[in-house]
């Protein structure tokens, strides 16, 4: 097959793509001429790997071969919420986008068929605007999810299922994983591709309406349109018209309710480009870890909650965070990331807050100089906020609303949770907005987790704790008696003997068993 | 009338960089009935047979060719429609979800 044109865009060690067009096999037999003259190859990189690289019958084969077009139409029709939508159509405990979309598919048997119609549409609609086998159109395409993650881009991938694959045609990327990448990273080799295939094909073809509305809307991309961009990233529902009209009234309620200077503590943002923005407004990033479903008085309260921690230009003295973002770990568990970090920031404060028999978190949160409150949300499933920025003070609030929060160990963990989110998951333009719930990006939660169980158990005070008990640990009574020593919950406590090996797995279930039964009782 | 007309990049022999999805050996004989019957949306056409789906493009005026797809590509107001009717069965909607065999 004869190569027309050939380009690669963007570093193999970062993120490329390279695309060939050649001449159709089958001489167009079968295929409409616009489709016929996109037939070629290409190639998907990401950090050295490429993900298009597959074996047909044991013959390796370095590109995807089929009509490119409508893949090229694809990147252009979903290029905003490609690169700006983040939030999956589920809720859902999985760490990447291809986890969730395959982990996540189809809602159980126990839905009617009117919910589980509902849950398939939305789980599609999110599908078809994120998988790249959305614009496969018959092709043999590798299974692979883009999202945007927080102020990054997730390329994530699996071994895939596509309808009519024989068995012989096998992707290299057989196992489960996921890169994130910087959205300029990924737009510029993306578009240039776009760019240089499209005007290709105007040459090729230049009657094509098809090919001329691609041109067209390609050489679109390139026109700032933050408005747009903003909406994907807030994410204020699971279509597009309901991201458009859940982003027009936090727009509303914004400009008709706040002064200009505040309007601006909600919807700054910077490191804009043509192509893609890079670093989120505190309201899209707050918005877009909550619920779509979010009601106007959630969206109040947070906005609110937002200006209330503007910083007084009268008093621009740093909070004593001193923190340093710290960005997740693909290759590390994100329980290991919140112990270590756990156990650096007691470091970093000499174990002053290890001299007694409990860890103070509002005494350690006073000292770092944020901000608590306590706010009332409808979505109870909310646990708590973190908020802090170049133009806001650092605060945290706990959600009254929330179960776990009925209690002073369940607020003390939620506090310990949200300092996490606080210090080290800052975004570009050290910006941070986050609500802690089932929405909120899993894998940073389960991070921030493990960082309370640490801030609040380290394991000096623990192991000072177990010695001077006179009962065995391993049994109810035992880890109730160290749960109260440090204030935590009786199920968090639990969990950290077991996670630090002072309570094998048996015993664990042994214990939780006894416990559920005693409740029940 | 519409016409059927296969396209090589959907059939066997398998040449390496040159095929797609194969329509399955049994259907082949069906592929011009299942366009019959089949239902347009946008410029595409979907039918339905033993549980699975199939999407049919337009190669020329009124030829067509088809191929298997998953039921997460057909598009939802068809999915809808076709349950309601019992033409196809929320088991095979599930079990062919991402179009594994």
């Amino acid at each position: 097959m004869a190569t027309r044109w050939e380009r690669l865009a963007g570093d193999t060690d970062r993120f490329a793509v390279r695309m060939a067009f050649l001449n159709d096999p089958d001489g167009g037999e079968a295929a409409n001429s616009d489709q016929s003259i996109s037939w070629g190859g290409f190639q998907l990189w990401v950090r050295g790997v490429n993900l298009c690289a597959h074996l047909e019958q044991s013959e390796r084969v370095d590109h995807v071969y089929w009509y490119l077009l409508p893949l090229l139409e694809w990147f252009a029709q979903n290029w905003d919420p490609l690169l700006h939508e983040e939030r999956l159509p589920c809720r859902s405990q999985e760490d990447t986008g291809w986890r969730a979309l395959r982990n996540d598919p189809i809602p159980p048997f126990a839905m009617n068929e009117s919910q589980e119609d509902d849950r398939e549409a939305e789980w599609q609609q999110w599908w078809s605007r994120h998988a790249l086998c959305a614009a496969r159109e018959g092709g043999l395409f590798p299974d692979v999810v883009f999202r945007r993650l927080r102020d990054a881009i997730e390329v994530s991938w699996g071994p895939g299922q596509v309808a009519g694959a024989p068995a012989h045609v096998v992707f290299d990327v057989s196992q489960p994983s996921s890169e994130t990448l910087s959205p300029r990273a990924v737009a510029e080799p993306l578009h240039e591709i776009l760019l240089g295939a499209s005007e290709y094909l105007s040459v090729a073809a230049p009657d094509s309406a098809r090919i001329l509305q691609l041109s067209q809307s390609i050489r679109r991309l390139s026109k700032p349109r933050n408005h747009e961009r903003h909406m994907w990233l807030a994410g204020l529902g699971v279509g597009a018209r309901a991201v458009r009209s859940g982003w027009r009234r936090v727009r509303d309620y914004i400009s008709r309710s706040q002064p200009m200077e505040q309007q601006a503590a909600l919807l700054a943002h910077e490191g804009d480009r043509n192509l893609v923005v890079e670093g989120s407004c505190h309201a899209a990033l707050m918005f877009g870890s909550s619920s779509p479903q979010i009601t106007n008085e959630d969206v109040v309260t947070l906005c609110n909650l937002i200006v209330g921690l503007t910083r007084d230009h009268s008093s621009e003295e740093a909070a004593a965070t001193g923190d340093h973002p710290e960005p997740m770990v693909t290759t590390l568990a994100p329980w290991s990331q919140g112990y270590d970090l756990a156990g650096r920031l007691h470091d970093r404060l000499d174990g002053r807050f290890l001299t007694g028999r409990y860890v103070d978190v509002d005494d350690l949160l006073d000292e770092l100089g944020i901000e608590v409150k306590e706010v009332q949300l409808t979505d109870s499933s909310i646990r708590g906020v973190a908020i802090a920025g170049p133009r806001h003070r650092p605060g945290i609030a706990w959600n009254e609303g929330n179960p776990f929060n009925a209690t002073p160990q369940g607020r003390r963990f939620t506090l310990a949770h949200e300092l996490c989110h606080v210090l080290y998951d800052r975004e570009v333009g050290r910006r941070l907005a986050i609500a802690s719930g089932p929405w909120a990006p899993a894998a940073i939660e389960r991070r921030a987790n493990a960082f309370a169980a640490m801030l609040l158990m380290p394991e000096r005070l623990v192991r000072e704790g177990v010695a001077g008990m006179n009962r065995p640990l391993a049994t109810e009574e035992g880890v109730d008696s160290i749960a109260r020593q440090l204030q935590t919950g009786f199920e968090a406590t639990l969990r950290h003997l077991s996670n630090l090996s002072l309570i094998d797995d048996i015993d664990r279930q042994r214990i939780q068993a006894q416990r559920r039964e005693a409740l029940e009782v | 009338m519409m016409e059927y007309k296969s396209n090589p990049k959907h059939s066997e022999p398998w040449q390496p960089g040159r095929r797609g999805s194969l329509c399955p050996r049994e259907v082949r004989p069906l592929a011009a009935q299942l366009l019959q019957g089949s239902v347009l949306d946008g410029s595409k056409r979907y039918a339905t047979h033993d549980g699975k789906a199939y999407c049919a493009q337009e190669s020329h005026d009124d030829v067509w060719h088809g191929y298997p797809v998953a039921w997460k590509e057909v598009p939802r107001q068809i999915v809808r429609s076709w349950r309601k009717d019992k033409v196809v069965s929320r088991r095979d909607v599930k079990l062919y979800w991402h179009g594994g065999d």
